[in-house]
C-alpha cells in the first residue's frame, strides 16, 4: 500500500492527468441531477454515431432509494463517479486502466486484481453491454463495460466505459472503513463536506417528497420533452428526459409508484431516451448541430 | 516425439477475461467442431484435445498428417452409348468428358450407375499442405463457438463472449498463416497477467507447456481446483475447521484464475455469533467469492477462506483488504438484520403489493392472495389434517413476506431462509418456518425436497400459479430462453410430486390454479393444458435422469394419466422387469391385438358363449383372473404386482394367437374375439403401451 495515500481530490486530479495525457476531453459533472454518470450526454450521446471521442469526467449521482440519512458506512443519496469514454475501445484498454491504477500509487502485483464477468443494463435507456466489475483485494472498484446498444440503437463503433467508483477507490487507498472519514485535502473529510446533505436528502427522498407534485412534475418535463423532439432540440429535449428519470426514482424512494405504475412510467422514459437517442443520430453526431431545426 | 507420426497443432485464443461459466462449455466445443472439421479436411490426427482458463482456449492435437490425403471420386460423365461407337472407340463426347477432368480418354471406365451405364472418370486431387487448409478451417471453427451472450468490440462485427486479443497457432515450428477477429496469429504467448513476463515466445507448438509454467500460468483445470479444495482444507484446519465448499463458487473460481493461490483471512467472533449462519456464509460467498469455515458442529468460525489470482508474495495486503470488506459486509449484514427486526414480520406484508412478481402476474400481495385460495382448494383434495391445514394456510400467508425484507434485497439467494429465521423470531410454530424455507426446494435439479406435506403442497402451489401465470401472459419458454425459469418450475413441481402424491391429477391441479387468474375460461384452459404438457415433459425428462430408459418412459406415458406419482411408479415397476424373459413375448402379443384391433371393429359385449376354441377359452379365463389382480394392484400403486400378473398372460396369448384365426369367417365370432382382444389390451395399459417398447 503507499504509505502517503491520495486524498480525494488528489485522486481525482490524478485521474485528470492520466486520461488527459490519454487523450481524453476533460468534461465537466452535468449539471442536471442524474443516477449515474452513463446519463451524463457526453456519454449517452456521443456513444451512438461513427465519431470517435475521449472524455473523462467527475460525475455526481444521485439515487434516492439508496439513502441511508448518512449512517450507512458504504450506501448514499448521492455518491461520485469517475467516468471515462473511449471511443472506440482500444485494443489495449485493459491494460490503459491498469495503468490508470498504478498511476493512483498502487503495485499491482502485490494486489489481488480480478475482472469479474458482470454485464451491464439501463433499462430506461434502452442500453446494455458486456463487461465486469473490477475487484481490487475483495473491494469492488470500477465497472468496465463495452457498450452494445444505447438507446434501443446498435452502436456503429463500440465504446468503453470505464465508471470508477471514488468512495470505494478512497475508502480503499486510505483505509477507511466508512466513507464520510474519506481525506478529501489535508483537514477536511468527505463527511465535513456530506454529512449534512446526505441527511437532508434521505428525509426529503423517503418523508417530504410530494408524489402529487412529483407526479405533476414528470407529466410536466415528459410533455416538455416531447415538445422540444417536434422542433427539434434534441439535448434540451434530452434534459427534459433526465428530469424525468430523476423524478421518477425520488417518486420509487418515496414508496409512491406502484407495480403497474412502475413499468409504465419506465416505459415513457424510455420511448423518450430512445426518441431522443434517433433524433440525435438523424441530426448527425455532432452537437452543434443537433440543436439546430430542420430549415435553420 | 517421434516426427514421422505426424505434426503437432496447437491453437492458444487469448481473450479478455472470459465469462467463467462458458470457458468450459467452449472448450469441450472447440475439441468436438474442431475433429469433424479436421475429418471433413482429411487431415486426421490424433484426438484433439482442450484445456484453458478464463483467458485463453487452447487446442492441441498429435499427429496431423502434413498433407491432406489424396482425395479420389468418380465423376459421371455421358451413357456409354454416346461415349463409345458401336465398334467400342470413343466419341467426341468421350474426348471432351475426358478432357474437362484431366484425365486420358484411356482411363475412362463404363460403370452401372441407378440402372443405366455411363461413363466415369476417377478424378485424384492431389492434397494440400497441412498449414494452409489449417489456417481456413481453424477460424471458422473459433468464429463458431457458442457463447450464452455475443459482443461486438471493433468495427469488423466479429462476435465472441469476450475480446479476442492474441491468437498463437502453431504447426510443429512454423506459425500457421491466419487470423481470427482481425488478429493474426504468431508463436508469442502471453503469462499470468501480474505474475508472468508480458510475452514468452514459442520455438515450436510442443513448448507450449514449459512456456505456460514459465508464465506461471496453471493450465490444467483439475490442477487450479486441487490448489483452490486442498489449500482451502488445509487453511481451515488451522481454526480447526472444514471450508464451507459450495461447488458452483469452486467451479467458478476454476474458471475465473489463472494462478489460484487461498488465503486465510478472520473477522471478530462477535460478528459469527450474531449474525444467522446462512447469512455469514451467503455474505461470503455471494459478495466476496469466498469461502466460510464451520467447526464439527456446523457452527460458524470467525474466519474465512478468498482466493487470490496470483502468488504467495505480498498475500498479506491482500488478506488485509479482504478482511477489510468482509467485515464492511458482514456489519452490513448485521445492520439489515436489526432494521429488519426492528420493523417486524408479518407486518411488512403490506408491502408486497409494491413488489413485481413475473412480468404481468400483477404484485406479490396479488400472488400471495391467490396462493391462499389455492393451497385451501389442496387442503381439501389432499385431505389434510386440522393441524397441517393450519400450517399449511399460515405459511402460504406468509411465504412471501421476507422479499421486502433488507436482507434478502441483499441476498436474494437467501430468500425462504430469511424467512424461516424471520418467522421463527416472531414466534410462527417451527413447522410453518419450516414449510415458509422449504416452499422454494427443491432449489437446483436434484436437491432436497420439502419435508413435510404442506411444505410440499405449498412448493406445488407456487410453481403453478408461477407456470400458468406465465402461460397465460404469453411467456412460454422458446430454445434455451427461459427467462422466468418455467421450466425448471415445472420439474419442481414433478420432483415434489414425486415425492408427496396428493392423489391429484395434473389437469385438476393447473385447472385450479388457472382459475385464479381473472382471464376467460378459454384461456384458463389453454394456459392449463399447457402447463401439464410441459410439466409431462419435466417429468419424462427427470424419470430418464433416474434411469429410466426412454421407450419404458414412452409406453407408461402412451397410456395416458396425468397423477405424477402414478406415472412414476408405473414406468419404475416396468424399468424392473425390462429384463424379464418374457417380457419380449408379452410385449410382441400386446402389439400384434394392438395391431389387429386397429383394422375391425370389436363387438360391444364380451360373451363367452361365442367361444368355440379352447386357446381362446383359455385366454378368457386366465384374463379375468389377471384384470381382478391388474386392478386391485394399480388402485394401491404396486405396479410390480400388476406387472407380474400381466406376465402370467404371456402363454395364453401366443396360444391364442397361434391357435385361432381372430378374423374368422362369422362376423359375431370375429367380433368376439376382437372383444376378447380389446379387454387384454385394456389391462395392459393400466401399466403401460406395451407396444412403444423397443425391441
Amino acid at each position: 500500500m503507499p504509505k502517503n495515500p491520495l486524498t480525494f481530490q488528489e485522486m481525482v486530479l490524478a485521474l485528470h492527468r492520466y486520461w488527459s495525457a490519454r487523450g481524453c476531453v476533460l468534461e465537466e459533472p452535468f449539471d442536471i441531477e442524474v443516477g449515474a454518470g452513463t446519463l451524463h450526454p457526453a456519454t449517452f450521446l456521443r456513444a451512438l454515431g461513427p465519431s470517435p471521442w475521449r472524455v473523462a469526467y467527475v460525475q455526481p449521482s444521485r439515487r434516492p432509494a439508496d439513502g441511508r440519512y448518512g449512517e450507512n458506512p458504504s450506501r448514499f443519496f448521492k455518491h461520485y463517479q469517475y467516468q471515462v469514454i473511449l471511443k472506440p475501445a482500444p485494443d489495449d484498454v485493459q491494460d490503459l486502466y491498469l495503468r490508470s491504477l498504478e498511476h493512483l500509487g498502487l503495485v499491482l502485483r502485490h494486489h489481488d486484481v480480478r475482472f469479474l464477468e458482470d454485464d451491464w443494463e439501463a433499462p430506461t435507456l434502452g442500453a446494455w453491454g458486456v463487461g465486469w466489475q473490477v475487484f481490487l483485494d475483495g473491494t469492488e472498484i470500477t465497472q468496465f463495460t463495452y457498450f452494445q446498444q444505447m438507446g434501443g440503437l446498435d452502436l456503429d463503433l463500440v465504446s468503453v466505459e470505464l465508471t470508477y467508483g471514488l468512495e470505494r477507490l478512497a475508502m480503499f487507498l486510505q483505509r477507511k472503513a466508512r466513507a464520510f472519514d474519506i481525506v478529501w485535502t489535508r483537514g477536511v473529510t468527505y463527511g465535513d463536506l456530506r454529512r449534512d446533505e446526505e441527511r437532508q436528502q434521505s428525509a426529503y427522498g423517503f418523508e417530504h417528497g410530494d408524489p402529487d407534485r412529483l407526479r405533476l412534475l414528470f407529466d410536466t418535463y415528459e410533455a416538455e420533452a416531447r415538445r422540444l423532439l417536434e422542433v427539434p432540440l434534441v439535448l434540451p429535449a434530452y434534459e427534459a428526459v433526465l428530469k424525468c428519470s430523476h423524478l421518477f426514482n425520488l417518486l420509487d424512494a418515496r414508496g409512491a409508484v406502484s407495480v403497474t405504475q412502475r413499468v409504465e412510467l419506465m416505459g415513457r422514459t424510455r420511448a423518450l431516451a430512445r426518441a431522443c437517442a434517433a433524433a440525435y443520430l438523424r441530426a448527425g453526431d455532432d452537437p452543434s448541430t443537433a440543436g439546430r431545426t430542420a430549415d435553420a | 516425439m517421434p516426427r514421422a507420426a505426424g505434426a503437432r497443432l496447437l491453437l492458444e485464443v487469448g481473450c479478455e477475461e472470459l465469462p467463467p461459466a462458458s470457458v468450459a462449455p467452449a472448450l469441450a466445443q472447440l475439441a468436438r467442431d474442431t475433429a469433424a472439421a479436421l475429418r471433413a479436411a482429411r487431415l486426421e490426427g490424433g484426438e484433439p484435445r482442450t484445456t484453458g482458463t478464463v483467458r485463453r482456449l487452447v487446442l492441441m492435437v498429435d499427429g496431423v498428417p502434413r498433407r491432406q490425403a489424396d482425395h479420389v471420386s468418380a465423376v459421371r460423365g455421358p451413357a456409354a452409348r454416346v461415349a463409345f461407337d458401336p465398334s467400342g472407340a470413343p466419341t467426341a463426347a468421350a474426348h471432351g468428358f475426358a478432357r474437362a477432368h484431366g484425365v486420358a480418354v484411356e482411363a475412362l471406365q463404363v460403370r452401372e450407375i441407378d440402372g443405366g451405364r455411363y461413363v466415369v472418370a476417377e478424378v485424384r486431387q492431389r492434397g494440400r499442405p497441412a498449414a494452409s487448409v489449417l489456417a481456413e478451417v481453424l477460424p471458422r471453427v473459433v468464429a463458431g463457438l457458442a457463447f450464452p451472450k455475443t459482443m461486438r468490440w471493433q468495427a469488423n462485427g466479429f462476435r465472441f463472449g469476450r475480446p479476442i486479443r492474441w491468437v498463437v497457432a502453431m504447426l510443429d515450428g512454423r506459425v500457421l498463416p491466419l487470423s481470427i477477429a482481425g488478429v493474426r496469429a504468431g508463436r508469442a504467448t502471453r503469462g499470468h497477467r501480474f505474475l508472468g513476463p508480458a510475452t514468452v515466445r514459442l520455438r515450436d507448438a510442443g513448448g507450449y507447456a514449459a512456456a505456460l509454467r514459465r508464465g506461471r500460468v496453471v493450465l490444467d483445470p483439475e490442477a487450479r481446483r486441487t490448489r483452490i479444495a486442498t489449500g482451502a482444507a488445509a487453511l481451515a484446519r488451522r481454526l480447526r475447521g472444514t471450508p464451507a465448499i459450495d461447488p458452483g463458487l469452486l467451479e467458478e473460481l476454476v474458471w475465473s484464475t489463472e494462478h489460484p493461490t487461498p488465503l486465510l483471512g478472520a473477522f471478530d467472533r462477535a460478528l459469527a455469533e450474531a449474525l444467522p449462519r446462512e447469512v455469514v456464509l451467503v455474505t461470503l460467498q455471494h459478495h466476496q467469492k469466498s469461502f466460510g469455515i464451520t467447526d464439527a458442529g456446523g457452527r460458524v468460525l470467525p474466519g474465512f477462506i478468498a482466493v487470490r489470482d496470483g502468488g504467495a508474495a505480498h498475500l498479506d495486503v491482500v488478506r488485509t483488504g479482504h478482511e477489510w470488506v468482509v467485515r464492511a459486509r458482514l456489519e452490513d449484514a448485521r445492520f439489515f438484520l436489526d432494521d429488519d427486526r426492528r420493523r417486524g414480520f408479518e407486518a411488512r406484508a403490506r408491502e408486497l403489493a409494491r413488489l413485481a412478481h413475473a412480468a404481468g402476474l400483477g404484485s406479490m400481495a396479488d400472488h400471495v392472495r391467490r396462493l391462499v385460495a389455492l393451497c385451501g382448494w389442496l387442503a381439501e383434495v389432499a385431505r389434510l389434517d386440522a393441524r397441517e391445514r393450519e400450517v399449511l394456510a399460515r405459511a402460504a400467508a406468509l411465504c412471501k413476506v421476507d422479499l421486502v425484507t433488507a436482507l434478502v434485497r441483499e441476498l436474494p439467494e437467501l430468500q425462504g431462509t430469511v424467512g424461516r429465521i424471520y418467522a421463527l423470531e416472531a414466534g410462527e410454530p417451527a413447522e410453518v418456518a419450516a414449510a415458509i424455507e422449504q416452499h422454494y426446494w427443491p432449489r437446483a435439479a436434484g436437491g432436497a425436497l420439502p419435508e413435510r406435506r404442506p411444505a410440499g403442497l405449498l412448493a406445488v402451489a407456487d410453481r403453478a400459479l408461477l407456470l400458468t401465470g406465465a402461460l397465460l401472459a404469453g411467456l412460454e419458454p422458446s430454445g434455451s430462453q427461459d427467462p422466468y425459469g418455467l421450466r425448471r418450475a415445472a420439474s419442481g413441481i414433478a420432483a415434489v410430486l414425486q415425492a408427496h402424491d396428493p392423489g391429484l391429477g395434473l389437469r385438476e391441479l393447473f385447472a385450479a390454479a388457472a382459475a385464479r387468474y381473472d382471464v376467460t375460461s378459454d384461456a384458463q384452459a389453454r394456459a392449463a393444458a399447457a402447463a401439464v404438457e410441459v410439466t409431462l415433459q419435466r417429468l419424462r425428462a427427470a424419470l430418464l435422469e433416474q434411469g429410466v430408459a426412454y421407450d419404458t418412459a414412452d409406453a407408461v406415458f402412451a397410456a395416458g394419466g396425468d397423477v405424477v406419482a402414478d406415472l412414476t411408479a408405473r414406468a419404475r415397476a416396468l424399468q424392473a422387469v425390462r429384463k424379464d424373459a418374457a417380457m419380449p413375448r408379452l410385449a410382441t402379443g400386446f402389439a400384434r391385438a394392438s395391431r389387429i384391433l386397429g383394422q375391425a371393429q370389436p363387438a360391444g359385449q364380451l360373451d363367452p358363449t361365442l367361444f368355440d376354441a379352447d386357446a381362446e377359452r383359455a385366454l378368457h379365463q386366465a384374463w379375468e383372473a389377471v384384470e381382478a389382480e391388474v386392478a386391485r394392484a394399480a388402485r394401491a400403486g404396486r405396479y410390480d404386482e400388476a406387472l407380474a400378473a400381466l406376465v402370467r398372460l404371456a402363454d395364453p396369448i401366443d396360444r391364442f394367437f397361434d391357435g385361432v384365426l381372430v378374423m374368422a369367417p362369422e362376423a359375431r365370432v370375429r367380433a368376439n374375439r376382437l372383444a376378447l382382444l380389446q379387454a387384454v389390451t385394456k389391462t395392459f395399459l393400466r401399466v403401460a403401451d406395451l407396444g412403444r417398447l423397443a425391441g
